[in-house]
């Protein structure tokens, strides 16, 4: 009553207007209508497979009175909130590791990754190697092929010995340049030259 | 056997499987009528007020056994209640793709379409003013002016601090006011 004459109070200090309106309920409802209500519900529930009262609670008194007779109330206790914490609130089961097996594992991790590096370094230095030692070995195959007297005319045409001496230009002007070239050239070294292909002078001679 | 009444009596009888639906029974009788009306002010329709209500009964069925007990057995069964109605609300905007103000307009055309709608009387016009409430508003005022519930209960069903609910009923009533004196 006390609660009641509160609300009522309340009501009339913001609005006497609504306070004076008759409370009355102005819905009509079916008859028999409440009557109906548990009838239906427990009709639900009895059907839902799920929840069925009927056979759970039967076979349970069947098989023990005494079990079915217990209250499945829980009797353990929680702490108080236990539910209503956050889940990150909950402190996390912790491992820790003692100091020297962690010394173990991190000399393990480190020796692990200097393998790895060295194995890596390894692979590079062999893979480099290899294309060098390969671009040697095709090159002297294909020098086995070519014959003496092509590798001496190629020589002779091309000047090689003396174009370390000159820049790397297109220029045509080989008279100048082999001018230039034999300017470097001692008189031994062309006495030399000449003796060992003497069969080229007699050619040219003739 | 007869049934106690108290609710914590109640809940130890729906605990133990042989008294389990005599104590729903129970339960069920008691807040009916209670849950009806809360309900049916809401969605105005009985049919719709009828399929809220047996959700709300067969939710607690299944809630039951987990209930903590931590509030009133009535203030739980109120926010079932109370949500399963909003739920249903929300259902009824999405259904017809409009917003929330076209599902109160329905409301109105519902209420004045009733049989007994007196468009003189003051009950019905308070009535239709309140179907201009917010749908918020609406609860907190029906809960206070109609159930009567304490603030402190109210907060607990609707998960509001009692400030805020004071605030609320304050505004719903003067609103109420001025569509009475207005209209």
């Amino acid at each position: 009553m006390k609660s009641f004459n509160a609300i009522l109070q309340e009501l009339e200090n913001i609005s006497p207007v609504v306070a004076n309106i008759q409370k009355q309920n102005v819905w009509s409802v079916p008859i028999c209508y409440f009557d109906s209500i548990l009838p239906a519900i427990l009709n639900i529930i009895k059907n839902d497979s799920y929840i069925n009262i009927n056979e759970v609670a039967e076979e349970l008194k069947t098989i023990s009175p005494l079990l079915a007779s217990l209250s499945k109330a829980s009797i353990l206790s929680i702490p108080e909130n236990y539910f209503d914490d956050n889940v990150y609130n909950n402190q996390h089961k912790i491992i820790s590791i003692n100091n020297r097996k962690k010394k173990k594992y991190i000399w393990l991790a480190a020796a692990s990754v200097a393998l790895l590096v060295a194995l890596g370094l390894n692979q590079w230095l062999e893979r480099n190697v290899q294309r060098s030692g390969i671009d040697e070995i095709a090159l002297a195959e294909k020098l086995d092929k070519i014959d003496e007297q092509s590798l001496i005319a190629y020589v002779d045409n091309n000047s090689i010995a003396e174009m370390s001496i000159y820049n790397t230009t297109t220029s045509t002007n080989w008279d100048m340049d082999i001018n230039e070239a034999f300017k470097q050239i001692d008189a031994n070294e062309i006495k030399e030259y000449v003796m060992e292909n003497e069969h080229l002078v007699e050619v040219n001679n003739e | 056997m007869s049934i106690p009444i108290s609710d914590t009596a109640l809940l130890v009888q729906f605990r133990s499987s042989i008294t389990k639906e005599q104590a729903f029974t129970a339960i069920v009788k008691k807040y009916q009528e209670k849950l009806y009306w809360h309900i049916r002010r809401m969605v105005i329709h009985h049919e719709d007020a009828n399929d809220v209500l047996q959700n709300c009964f067969i939710k607690a069925w299944k809630g039951l056994d987990n209930f903590r007990e931590d509030a009133q057995l009535y203030t739980w069964l109120y926010r079932i209640a109370t949500n399963e109605t909003l739920s249903f609300l929300e259902q009824q905007k999405r259904k017809r793709t409009t917003a929330i103000d076209d599902i109160s307009y329905h409301h109105i055309h519902a209420i004045q379409a009733d049989k007994h709608f007196d468009a003189k009387k003051l009950e019905w016009k308070l009535q239709l003013a309140i179907q201009q409430l917010p749908e918020k508003q609406r609860i907190v005022f029906n809960l206070r002016y109609y159930d009567e519930m304490p603030y402190a209960e109210m907060s607990k069903v609707l998960e509001t601090s009692e400030g805020a609910l004071k605030a609320s009923y304050h505004h719903a009533v003067k609103k109420i006011e001025d569509y009475i004196l207005n209209h």
